[in-house]
């Protein structure tokens, strides 16, 4: 009869989705199991105190992931810092804003932003964010001789990165915003509260549980970077002082780090590094996600 | 009294020290995107411009630009076509099939999937195939990354079609699969059209997973043949003699016009279709 | 320091040495001359000229979407808060314009009550009450502490929460939550209180004690009320206005418009006929 076979196609029909999402989120545990499994022999060599270990030594088969866990978390801190406050300030100055095409124009900007590729914001940091704060710490002060002369070190890597975050942290924050309930900052108006004031009394206070889940998101988004960071930071594991010395990032060691030569000890360190970045992104990804309902984050603005 | 005045003068000068900071931040925040714009577009039409030149070894350069980019367009469209087929079906399973338990989970497993940086996807296809050929094991390693990228918004989409048509389709006795595909397919159509592009867009400039693949983007090795835009901008970046190289700028703006291209016409698609 | 006379106004309260509006009196009239709102380019308000005298309580009453409500938002300059809202007309505050004041200036003197009561759900009843006069400068906790007390006596609650001051304002019900939200208008002394459907959320005992608590305050205030309920304008109005397509149609004495309306449309909406 149809109205069996109807039922037997639904059912078929069911069923090749359910494998499909089978696949993917099969994919996705294939991908960790794999990072454990080709780590496993770092982890088995070196166990936790990979994490402090600050030497990346072919020569002595010794591998540890301090001099980048140091590296990743300076530029992510400069990122953070740069993002987070232009960002939530911008957001803020889009939701007052009262010029519409003033803030179609902006908002396209900032969405355009968030489009373009990291190879791209590499470039643009060697051509144009380098030699900028090379001129400008130059004229505030004495300067390694090194930055000096390349720009690269933490303090571009982190300005780049605070870039790229940027975008992400001012969306999150105009949605947490913008689900702030309306009659409240009215009553704030009626009271006679100056623009400055409606904000500060009516509107922080819903935002501030998506604001702090758009700074989480930030952080993963921005410990993921490899490419654009890995262009200006210098390359070199080691943990310097100031925030113009060359460094290395976890994501950005990644990149070179799998040549194809070396001792399947070394091989399996970067693997450990590869976990250890999984493990860091989720976490981060994680907390935002738990702070940030999932509509919140519309389709069109998926940072990445 | 006089404190009076001055309290109310203090409160606009707040307001007004208010709106500056605003003004400022959003300055600063549009600023680097008009830099790098002008910067590339600059630097990459005068690049251009050479490379249209008369001599021999720059129309070579050129028709090494023009094959990156179809490279680029062709891994993109078999990345594409493996993983929008099987992530609008996971999506369409996890908003339209699963009960509520399970759909979470599912959900939760996608989105933290979806936030992992695109360079492990890269090693994880390294580590599993180490001799194939780096177009497929590149197209495999964008696939992995942009799976769960794909099926996570595909859901969000057919999430917001409202429940009401929904109800409407299935009260009239239709089966859930009659349902989805004449109700919550065609209502989504352009929403999904336009997310899936701007994925699409992003994904076109990924470099990371391809980096790993070809063993850091050298020209040497079993890699020679293949190397999409971005990888070959991301070469000859780190190879080039001295910096700034010529061919570096033209790649780049042209892999800029290529993506924004396509967010171009995703954001068409949306407006023309509201 | 300020002319003022002495009529109604308590010259003890805590907040008399924070009244400088020097040349306002107590319980002002407000005037309406030719005021016409638009929002973007669609016409919502044509030419209402209104006089609202001091001290009593005029209702403006009108079918849904007659512009009633874009009326008294213009009164406390909260129309023009609205992107694309536009306004033109003169609309006087004891015969000083209010668009020669600051906007700010303007809205303490012009207190407004929204249709669904909005007291800050983040902050405390005792909070929600001084945030007002917080707003304006006041920082002594114990005048605090005295105008909160007064201005919830005015608002006929002090009663129901004086052991609770410090519970979030959400604890309370929404009928209660509405004579918060007049006790934090009531803080800052305004001269105008105008109330936009101040019941139409709430349940008929609620309402019961609105309507007792508005003929109480009509005493020291000027009230303008905007209800969709006819009956209700009929019980606390002093002068009625009926408006309809953002026109007004016709003012009066409360009694005079329901008893004997000079339009045939006004007669038809007081009776009943549509709306």
């Amino acid at each position: 009869m149809k109205r069996v076979s109807t039922q037997g196609w639904n059912g078929i029909f069911a069923s090749v989705l359910a494998v499909c999402v089978l696949v993917v989120i099969g994919a996705g545990i294939l991908d960790a199991a794999t990072l454990i499994i080709a780590a496993a022999p770092s982890i088995r060599e070196f166990g936790v105190s990979f994490l402090w270990i600050s030497a990346w030594n072919p020569i002595h088969h010794l591998y540890g992931a301090l001099p980048f866990l140091y590296g990743s978390l300076l530029t992510v801190s400069i990122a953070l810092l740069l993002a987070g406050v232009i960002g939530v300030t911008t957001a803020v100055a889009l939701t007052q804003i009262n010029v519409q095409w003033l803030r179609s124009v902006v908002s396209l900007l900032l969405e355009i932003l968030a489009v373009i590729p990291s190879v791209i914001y590499g470039i643009w940091a060697l051509l144009v964010v380098a030699p900028v704060l090379v001129r400008l710490s130059g004229r505030a002060g004495a300067v390694p001789g090194e930055f000096a002369a390349s720009g690269f070190g933490v303090l571009t890597a982190g300005v780049v990165l605070g870039v790229m975050v940027m975008p992400t942290v001012v969306a999150l924050t105009r949605e947490a915003i913008a689900s702030a309930p309306k009659d409240i900052a009215e009553a704030a108006i009626a009271l006679g509260a100056t623009r400055q004031e409606t904000v500060a009394l009516a509107v922080m206070p819903f935002a501030r549980k998506g604001i702090l889940g758009s700074l989480y998101l930030g952080l993963a988004r921005a410990f993921g970077e490899a490419v654009a960071v890995s262009l200006v930071i210098g390359n070199q594991p080691q943990i310097g002082g100031s925030l113009f010395a060359r460094a290395d990032s976890l994501a950005s060691m990644l990149a070179h780090a799998l040549t194809g030569v070396g001792s399947p000890l070394q091989t399996a360190a970067v693997y450990e590094i590869g976990l250890l970045l999984f493990l860091i992104t989720s976490v981060f990804y994680g907390l935002g996600r738990a702070y940030i309902a999932r509509d919140a984050i519309s389709p069109r603005l998926q940072p990445w | 009294m006089v404190t009076r005045i001055s309290y109310r003068t203090r409160r606009k000068v707040k307001n007004a020290l208010f709106v500056s900071i605003l003004t400022a931040m959003t300055c600063l925040a549009v600023l680097p995107l008009l830099s790098l714009l002008w910067s590339i577009g600059v630097h990459g039409i005068a690049a251009l411009a050479g490379l249209l030149g008369a001599s021999l070894s720059r129309r070579t350069a050129g028709a090494l630009l023009v094959k990156a980019l179809v490279q680029s367009l062709l891994t993109m469209a078999a990345a594409a076509a493996l993983s929008v087929p099987l992530g609008v079906a996971a999506a369409i399973y996890s908003s339209q099939y699963a009960g509520l338990r399970a759909g979470r989970m599912i959900r939760f497993a996608i989105d933290i999937q979806s936030g992992s940086p695109s360079i492990l996807a890269g090693m994880v296809l390294f580590a599993l195939l180490p001799r194939t050929s780096p177009l497929l094991a590149g197209v495999l390693a964008l696939v992995l990354y942009m799976l769960p990228v794909v099926a996570r918004t595909a859901d969000q989409v057919l999430a917001a079609v409202p429940v009401a048509y929904i109800e409407g389709s299935l009260a009239l006795g239709a089966s859930r699969f009659q349902t989805i595909f004449a109700t919550v397919l065609p209502t989504s159509r352009t929403s999904l059209i336009t997310a899936l592009l701007f994925v699409i867009a992003r994904m076109a400039g990924e470099t990371a997973p391809l980096l790993i693949i070809l063993d850091g983007g050298t020209t040497s090795g079993g890699g020679a043949g293949f190397q999409p835009l971005p990888l070959r901008l991301y070469s000859d970046l780190t190879q080039g003699g001295s910096f700034p190289h010529q061919v570096v700028y033209a790649e780049a703006l042209l892999l800029l016009v290529v993506i924004v291209a396509v967010y171009g016409l995703a954001r068409w698609i949306d407006r023309s279709h509201r | 320091m300020l002319l003022r006379s002495t009529n109604n106004r308590e010259e003890n309260s805590p907040t008399a040495i924070f009244r400088d509006r020097g040349y306002l009196k107590v319980g002002e009239a407000l005037e309406t001359r030719s005021v016409s709102a638009r929002f973007n380019q669609q016409t919502i308000l044509r030419e209402v000229t209104l006089q609202i005298p001091a001290n009593q309580v005029t209702a403006i009453i009108g079918p849904p979407g007659c512009g009633k409500s874009t009326f008294i938002r213009c009164l406390n300059r909260l129309h023009e808060t609205t992107p694309g809202a536009t306004m033109s007309g003169e609309i006087l505050l004891g015969g000083h314009s209010i668009y020669d004041m600051d906007p700010t200036e303007v809205r303490r003197s012009v207190a407004m009550i929204f249709q669904r009561p909005n007291p800050f759900p983040t902050m405390s009843i005792f909070d929600n009450v001084a945030a007002g006069l917080r707003l304006h400068g006041l920082r002594n906790r114990a005048r605090l502490v005295e105008s909160a007390e007064q201005a919830l006596r005015r608002a006929a609650l002090w009663n129901e929460v004086k052991d609770r001051l410090h519970l979030y304002s959400s604890a309370l019900s929404l009928g209660q939550q509405q004579r918060l939200c007049i006790a934090r208008a009531l803080a800052i002394d305004p001269v105008v209180v105008l109330m936009d459907e101040p019941s139409s959320a709430l349940d008929p005992l609620s309402t019961l004690v609105i309507e007792e608590l508005i003929e109480d305050l009509k005493r020291q205030y000027t009230i303008v009320i905007v209800t969709h309920n006819v009956q209700q304008a009929a019980r606390v109005a002093d002068q009625t206005a009926f408006f309809l397509d953002g026109e007004m149609i016709e003012k009066g004495t409360t009694t005079a418009l329901f008893t004997t309306p000079q339009d045939k449309r006004t007669a038809d909406y007081v009776t009943g006929r549509f709306g």
